[in-house]
């Protein structure tokens, strides 16, 4: 038999708070005291506080390379992108060799690709659901031009494009593979509609306003010691303000790519609003209307209530597990 | 198929390949034939005949391990079957699937999973020799091995092994397969046409340099030292940032070189650990290991490299913090 252990995924488009989803789960296991057999040897031998570039380890992003040449046990880079799509959701999740502890793995991906036959780019079995993160496509326009050094304009039409693809140049290597996202609307459809897996979806929004009540859901979603201190001192030690100064006291967080200033930048919601032209704005509400009215986004994007799901925010496909 | 056969001399071993060409590895003198050196076998067969194997712990769905036999499955492209150290059988999916395409996955994979069968410790990276002696260059998938290993030759260094890098229990680096890939856009980089190299695989766009394109080194090297590579950014800052470092602490040395070992799934699949960690223990306590921090982009790299003399950097004991460690 296999090693196998539960796992969950953090899915979401890219700059919509799956870092700081992260950051809040590795900060609420060190203060519950979980991770001390698996968690990075830098975590255990710092314990007193949580530091950035040590001890985000929720698990590998699900487009690793190093983690699909463990699991394909060949070099992944001698595959196309084609033919890597069609076997990433098979790769199963046999437990990393030497690696951290492994059970909430971050993915851009959208849940299928246009090669991948119509079957998950991730693995599903065994899986025991997915955090869905998304955030209002305005403000992540902002964001991403932040965080790759593009004009708005390009973000706007990268959050339209419906090829849109990280990593998606054939022609260099790289530690990560190509993750197909297409447009915004889209990657959070494939991810909210599939019926593989139980999915809690949050609002990046929601996580600003009423920050205790959302990071208490996912962790209860996420089976983690959910009880209310605790909550609370997590959220605390996790708020905005805090993960911007320790980036700067650490001298940078490494997920942040060549060129951007900084990781943890603003993270208000209606930077979009503000800084996007009248027709951007535009654009993107027209195209992703029936989506943005799905997910409750209004004129204003935060404080509004979520449509179209149930009362604790749980879709209402999805297994009854929370409490 | 099963016509054509061949000899060929990589890693002090005699291979003899039956339907299937090989031109990334060397031809085998009749001299080294006739010699004492094992000859293991590579040939097709219809997996139909291997027998069924239990489930093992590390399997995948792409690998089942045992001792002494491992199974590995490309999906459309091919399956291996590697046994005893001494034979690799393997196995066409299609018509539609080229020599090209089971030599890609033969010679990464089911070679890597023999030479472990065989109890030789085998590091992922690319080893190059110059006055008689080798380094090795680590570093996990896309950390950029081969740009650098294809840098190191424009300056000098010949090639020993690429990818798989056996290294012998007296410390000597096996010369392996003597090729490299190169993505398009570092073989542009580096001023070669792409339109002029084969690609790794039909339709990619990654490109293999061997025979006349690169210089190699054919006879077993002393190994003198181990990096690990460190991509730097373009936005990184300070003086110590283009720095060799040595690691000196022998529990990070053990570490990081147990991380860089050649697919320590097969290793632990076949039951291999033991003499693997007999292997890493020796070179660890024999070869100064360091931190090679390349800057980004191949102009900046190359021109950084010609200061460096890698043959005794990683020996030098550069880092103060290090040094008061205990």
């Amino acid at each position: 038999m296999s090693e196998r252990e539960p796992y969950w995924y953090l899915a979401s488009y890219p700059k919509s708070g799956n870092t700081w989803c992260r950051v809040f789960i590795t900060e609420l296991r060190r203060l519950a005291g979980l991770d001390s057999a698996d968690a990075t040897e830098a975590a255990q031998q710092e314990e007193r506080e949580l530091r950035l570039n040590r001890d985000l380890a929720t698990g590998s992003i699900v487009s690793s390379r190093h983690w699909l040449d463990d699991q394909l046990g060949i070099d992944s880079s001698d595959l196309s992108w084609r033919e890597l799509d069609k076997v990433r959701g098979r790769v199963g999740h046999q437990r990393a060799l030497y690696a951290e502890c492994l059970r909430y793995h971050k993915v851009h991906d959208a849940f299928t690709s246009p090669d991948s036959a119509g079957q998950p780019v991730v693995p599903t079995e065994g899986c025991r659901g997915a955090v869905v993160v998304i955030r209002h496509p305005a403000d992540v326009a902002v964001s991403l031009s932040h965080f790759f050094s593009w004009d708005l304009e390009r973000c706007g039409a990268f959050l339209l494009n419906e090829e849109a693809a990280l990593c998606r140049s054939s022609k260099r290597g790289g530690q990560q593979v190509r993750q197909f996202m297409g447009s915004w609307a889209s990657h959070v459809q494939s991810w909210v509609d599939q019926q593989q897996i139980p999915v809690l979806l949050l609002r990046y929004e929601d996580l600003l306003v009423q920050p205790e009540h959302h990071f208490r859901r996912l962790a209860t979603f996420l089976d983690l010691p959910a009880e209310e201190p605790l909550i609370r001192e997590a959220v605390a030690n996790t708020r905005f303000d805090k993960l911007r100064s320790k980036e700067e006291e650490e001298g940078g967080f490494h997920e942040r790519p060549e060129g951007c200033e900084r990781f943890f930048r603003s993270g208000r919601s209606g930077e979009g609003q503000e800084q996007l032209t009248g027709e951007q704005l535009m654009q993107l509400e027209e195209a992703f209307a029936a989506t943005l009215h799905r997910f409750g986004y209004g004129a204003a994007p935060a404080e509004v209530p979520l449509l179209g799901l149930s009362g604790d925010g749980t879709l209402p496909s999805q297994q009854p597990r929370l409490i | 198929m099963t016509g054509s056969q061949a000899h060929y001399r990589a890693f002090e071993l005699n291979w003899h390949c039956q339907g299937l060409a090989i031109p990334e590895l060397p031809g085998c003198s009749m001299e080294a034939l006739a010699g004492a050196d094992p000859l293991i076998a590579i040939e097709p067969e219809e997996p139909d005949h291997w027998p069924q194997l239990e489930p093992g712990p590390h399997d995948t769905p792409f690998l089942q391990m045992a001792r002494g036999d491992l199974r590995l499955t490309v999906d459309d492209i091919g399956r291996f079957r590697i046994t005893d150290g001494v034979r690799i059988a393997w196995h066409r999916q299609h018509s539609g699937v080229s020599d090209q395409d089971i030599s890609t996955f033969l010679l990464g994979s089911a070679v890597g999973a023999l030479l472990i069968q065989r109890g030789i410790f085998v590091l992922h990276g690319n080893a190059l020799e110059k006055d008689g002696k080798a380094i090795v260059c680590m570093g996990h998938s896309g950390a950029g091995k081969s740009t650098l290993a294809y840098a190191l030759m424009q300056q000098g260094w010949r090639l020993l092994a690429d990818d798989l890098v056996a290294v012998s229990p007296d410390g000597l680096v096996l010369p392996g397969i003597p090729r490299i890939k190169l993505w398009h856009d570092a073989a542009k980089a580096f001023g070669l046409d792409p339109a002029d190299l084969p690609p790794i695989r039909q339709g990619m766009h990654k490109y293999l340099l061997m025979g006349e394109a690169l210089q190699r080194a054919d006879r077993p090297v002393p190994l003198q030292a181990l990096y690990l590579i460190h991509q730097r950014r373009h936005d990184s800052a300070g003086p110590d940032q283009g720095r060799i470092t040595r690691i000196t602490s022998q529990q990070t040395a053990a570490l990081r070189l147990r991380n860089q070992a050649f697919r320590p799934r097969f290793v632990r699949g076949l039951g291999q650990e033991g003499p693997n960690f007999m292997a890493l223990a020796l070179l660890q306590r024999r070869v100064p290991m360091a931190i090679l921090p390349l800057p980004a982009g191949i102009a900046a790299m190359q021109s950084w490299l010609k200061e460096q003399d890698l043959l005794q950097a990683a020996a030098e004991e550069t880092s103060s913090a290090e040094l008061v460690a205990p």
